[in-house]
């Protein structure tokens, strides 16, 4: 148990980290996220708890390609 | 295969974040860098990706050593740490001060040259330009120093031996070179997709080593040759006019002498 919940804190924390450049602003998207972590704080159930973490890798992936993407349309745009 | 092993050396430029917006300093001197986020150049996050991944794709014997360098002022630890944190072994960060001039591209060429034969590098994998002065200049100049063949631009780079095959993005086109090792690239846009550099990654990278240098500890004495005269913003963009009709376009036109 005690292990889930350090990798939850962990993932929380890097997906803090990402969202330090989020287009739309930090505060934006640390509200958002806090919401989706304490909405989701009342499940025990390990099983579940897996999924959510999945959830959570999946989103940090959609986050690094929305950069990746924004960033190279704007150098594209300016260099092409 | 033969049992070549690469010593790649990536230099690394921390410039003003490409999602900011520049200003133009009070005196016209130069860009308002203070209190402006800064990150790695795009095109030099492309190079670091590319090292890693010719780790990745050979064996780690075929990639000994890739060592990231940056010269600037302290901050540039940082962009240093980034690199380290995609995947790059060690680096070397050369300090200026934080008011010092930005070195020219022959400068920073010919201290990457002290380094590359110090370090025993045989292959220098560049950004083909950085985004805040643009110069395009470096990978050129240093493969002349140095004496070795270049390939700028790359957009795909496969190592065969002792050799390196390097897809160029020509105007209109592409060209494919051959060469030997040693040998200098640039990289273009669209050679690969830069992993983000993760916060454990980070974490990690900092355990890495980061060796201090300063600019006296090179043979080269710095002078720039050039002297920023002045600086300005491009025009404003002038907004176009509603025509009414098509007889308003046409007399419009006319006035413009299009038709």
């Amino acid at each position: 148990m005690s292990t889930l919940r350090y990798k939850v804190l962990n993932t929380y924390k890097e997906l803090l980290f990402l969202g330090k450049s989020y287009p739309l602003g930090y505060t934006y998207f640390r509200t958002r996220c806090h919401a989706a972590f304490s909405k989701a704080a009342g499940i025990t159930d390990e099983a579940e708890i897996e999924k959510k973490l999945a959830l959570a890798e999946y989103v940090k992936k959609e986050i690094e390609m929305l950069y990746y993407l924004k960033k190279y349309r704007a150098i594209k745009k300016r260099y092409e | 295969m033969s049992s070549t092993t690469l010593r790649i050396l990536v230099p690394v430029k921390r410039v003003i974040d490409y999602a900011v917006k520049p200003r133009v300093n009070k005196s016209q001197t130069a860009v308002e860098i203070a209190g402006v986020k800064h990150s790695m150049n795009p095109f030099d996050e492309l190079s670091v990706e590319e090292s890693v991944r010719l780790r990745e794709k050979h064996t780690a014997k075929t990639v000994e050593d890739i060592l990231a360098l940056s010269i600037g002022p302290p901050k540039a630890a940082d962009t240093l740490r980034t690199a380290m944190a995609m995947g790059c072994d060690r680096s070397i960060h050369v300090e200026t001060a934080e008011k010092d001039e930005m070195l020219e591209p022959l400068q920073v060429a010919k201290i990457l040259k002290e380094v590359v034969e110090k370090e025993g590098r045989n292959l220098v994998i560049l950004g083909k330009q950085s985004i805040d002065d643009d110069s395009s200049q470096t990978g050129q100049m240093l493969a002349g120093l140095l004496g070795w063949g270049q390939a700028c631009g790359a957009s795909k780079v496969t190592l065969d031996g002792e050799y390196l095959e390097v897809n160029k993005e020509v105007d209109g086109g592409s060209e494919t070179v051959r060469g030997k090792l040693p040998m200098v690239i640039t990289t273009d846009l669209r050679l690969n997709e830069p992993r983000y550099a993760s916060l454990p990654n980070i974490m990690k990278a900092k355990k890495k080593k980061l060796e201090k240098k300063k600019l006296e500890d090179f043979q080269f004495r710095a002078e720039n040759r050039l002297k920023t005269l002045k600086v300005t913003e491009p025009p404003p963009r002038q907004g176009g006019g509603k025509v009414e009709n098509v007889d308003g376009l046409i007399s419009k036109l006319k006035e413009l002498g299009a038709l």
